[in-house]
């Protein structure tokens, strides 16, 4: 990872060495004032628990659902390298993974009535978001067409999270407990969208790139700092977080 | 540009490649299967097959009965054991059964779990009278408390653990219901005696049952086993009916009351519109269902065989068979006599003195609130009472 960062840094570094004579041909109106993007992108990303516990096996299938945002940036330059951004960033995001587990420690509540204990088999989640997140992001210019950015965020979210267990089985309890089968064609079904927090901070981090006068290509990563989870949800063991990047176009005004 | 996001996606997919972690050991430490080694297996039982046994993961307590004479103080088990689990006394070593059962520890691979099994190799003395009485007085709450389990007194005093219920796969499905509400539980007192009876009802099954679809539960009782492995995978192998039987049953009598719950659902939770069930033709009103059956009870390669709730009707092995009419409305409210006489004749099969001796022929008593309870099919609230049911035997030859 580390040396990951390290090549995106040198890259850059390259890249604003060479463009140095360029300010004025790609700096807009923006430079020591006022601008404003409109952005829109593709999301892909998920919800997951970091890292990976040993119960989970294997994924079997991952794909994201409905990833889209647009969003308004307002910008403020105060010199040539620093500068700030705040605005709505609006989003409908989604995904669908099967994976595979072992001894997969859960449990399931309805009404008064609850069963828990540890499932191997095939789990299905299909979990969408739709909300809106507001970044409070410090910008610097590494060139004059390469801008990072980074700050934290809060993000207002409707959830769906839900799916179903299959071609399986639980062990009542605790591994010693008796064993009930789950049938594909029989799935056990589970819904935790109440579960999940409406209100979500994190840490948002990405890039701009210039492309073109008044059109940048943008890239980015919502990274959420409290679990997806309310802390009283004790169901599945391990706390999940929000992750999600997205990638798009972004006009200048 | 097109390189640089390639790179990037390698990254990602080599991130997300390493983040799986090493297979953890097995945590489970079951008992499978037990298969007796005897150098005379017919010195033991009358069925060679009998000698080994499958073992449900609800089970802690294996009983093998053996035939009077058999030698119990050095007998070779061996064991099927979870993948990575430890069993001690170690599988393949012989043991003296004769004091009473020798118990096992099975540790999992993982070290952290570990389940205790008693083994019972026991000389079965049982004596089938020649009318067999079932008074539904003996119950007991199950070792947690949870829900009710029957028995019955064997004519030689010993305890006869014949009856099970779909009472385990109702406590999957709410785990906050208290004893009286399960399906099936006793009623102290008001049978046909004054004393205790049988109260079988149709209930709900609340989220988990909508859950997974099934949104009922008939009460029911049955001579034989309820396995919960496959309360939700495949409920109809879940009931095991039957239990080995020395005698010819010829007719079955018993008191019992019915009433019908209000409205008769089927599996998606959809009004019921009418039609077939087992065997029965059903309209939108719920109809219980009491049967005996009398049969076969060694498949073609030896090995056991039980009747499950979808073919305990129709089986090819069934010799005879003994079932409340249908064909008029069973509701009373009060204690009625059924007397019903054993069906040889559709069957057309003789029953071999020997073989009965042998214990190749078994037999099963099922009730049930409601007829299509096997296929969640019902009423909520039918309710079935049935009290002090009596198996009339053939009269044994009395030797001279």
């Amino acid at each position: 990872m580390k040396r990951i960062l390290f090549a995106i840094c040198a890259f850059a570094v390259t890249l604003s060495l060479a463009a140095q004579e360029k300010w004025e041909k790609w700096q807009l109106s923006q430079l020591n004032g006022w601008g404003v993007d409109v952005r829109a992108g593709y999301v892909l990303g998920g919800t997951t628990p970091l890292p990976l516990p040993p119960e989970i096996r294997s994924m079997e299938s991952y794909k994201p659902q409905q990833g889209f945002m647009w969003g308004v940036d307002v910008t403020r330059r105060f010199n040539k390298r620093w500068g700030m951004k705040l605005g709505p960033h609006f989003f409908m995001q989604g995904m669908k993974v099967v994976a595979t587990v072992k001894n997969y420690h859960m449990g399931i509540t309805q009404g008064d009535d609850y069963v828990e204990g540890n499932y191997t088999g095939t789990d299905v989640t299909n979990a969408k978001y739709l909300g809106v997140t507001i970044p409070v992001d410090a910008t610097f210019n590494l060139s004059p067409r390469w801008t990072v950015f980074a700050g934290p965020y809060v993000s207002f979210i409707s959830p769906i999270f839900d799916g179903e267990v299959y071609d399986g089985y639980l062990r009542e309890g605790d591994p010693t407990g008796p064993k009930i089968e789950i049938a594909s064609d029989t799935p056990a079904t589970y819904d935790f969208s109440d579960d999940m927090r409406n209100v979500q901070v994190g840490l948002n981090i990405g890039f701009d790139w210039q492309a073109v006068r008044h059109v940048k290509v943008f890239g980015m990563l919502d990274w959420g700092l409290n679990p997806a989870f309310r802390s009283d949800f004790k169901t599945i063991e391990f706390k999940m977080y929000h992750l999600y990047a997205s990638f798009g176009l972004a006009y200048s005004l | 540009m097109k390189s640089k996001y390639l790179l990037a996606a390698m990254a990602g997919a080599a991130m997300v490649s390493s983040c799986f972690q090493g297979e953890p050991q097995n945590s489970e430490c079951d008992i499978t299967q037990v298969t007796l080694s005897l150098n005379q297996p017919e010195d033991y039982f009358y069925n060679p097959a009998d000698t080994m046994q499958l073992v449900s993961t609800a089970d802690s307590v294996i009983t093998f009965y053996m035939r009077k004479g058999a030698d119990l103080t050095s007998i070779t088990p061996k064991f099927n054991i979870t993948s990575g689990a430890v069993i001690s006394p170690a599988s393949g070593v012989a043991q003296d059964f004769s004091q009473g059962p020798v118990y096992y520890v099975v540790t999992s691979e993982d070290g952290m779990w570990n389940r205790r099994y008693a083994l019972n190799c026991m000389l079965d003395t049982t004596m089938i009278a020649d009318t067999v009485r079932y008074t539904f007085d003996n119950y007991e709450l199950e070792p947690n408390g949870k829900f009710y389990v029957w028995y019955e007194w064997n004519s030689d005093e010993t305890r006869n653990d014949c009856w099970d219920s779909g009472n385990p796969g109702y406590k999957i499905a709410r785990s906050s219901a208290k004893p009286e509400e399960y399906p099936a539980v006793p009623v102290s007192t008001g049978g046909v005696d004054g004393g205790p009876y049988l109260k079988l009802e149709t209930v709900a099954t609340g989220g988990f049952g909508n859950m997974v679809n099934m949104r009922l539960a008939a009460g029911n009782l049955f001579i034989g086993s309820f396995d919960a492995t496959f309360a939700l995978k495949d409920q109809m192998q879940a009931t095991c009916f039957g239990r080995t039987f020395t005698r010819k049953p010829q007719k079955l009598v018993g008191w019992y009351q019915y009433k019908r719950g209000a409205s008769m659902q089927d599996r998606a939770g959809k009004p019921y519109e009418g039609g077939v069930i087992a065997g029965v033709n059903v309209s939108t009103a719920d109809m219980p269902d009491i049967y005996a059956c009398f049969f076969e009870g060694v498949a073609e390669d030896g090995s056991d065989y039980l009747l499950h709730g979808d073919d305990a009707l129709t089986s090819p092995k069934l010799v005879a068979l003994a079932r409340i009419p249908h064909n008029y409305s069973l509701e009373t409210n009060q204690w009625t006599r059924f007397e019903i006489d054993f069906d040889y004749e559709t069957y057309g099969k003789t029953v071999d003195p020997e073989l009965l001796a042998n214990r190749y022929y078994k037999f099963a008593l099922v009730m049930s609130s409601s007829i299509g309870g096997a296929e969640f099919i019902g009423a909520v609230g039918s309710t079935l009472l049935i009290d002090n049911v009596e198996l009339i035997c053939e009269e044994e030859e009395k030797e001279q």
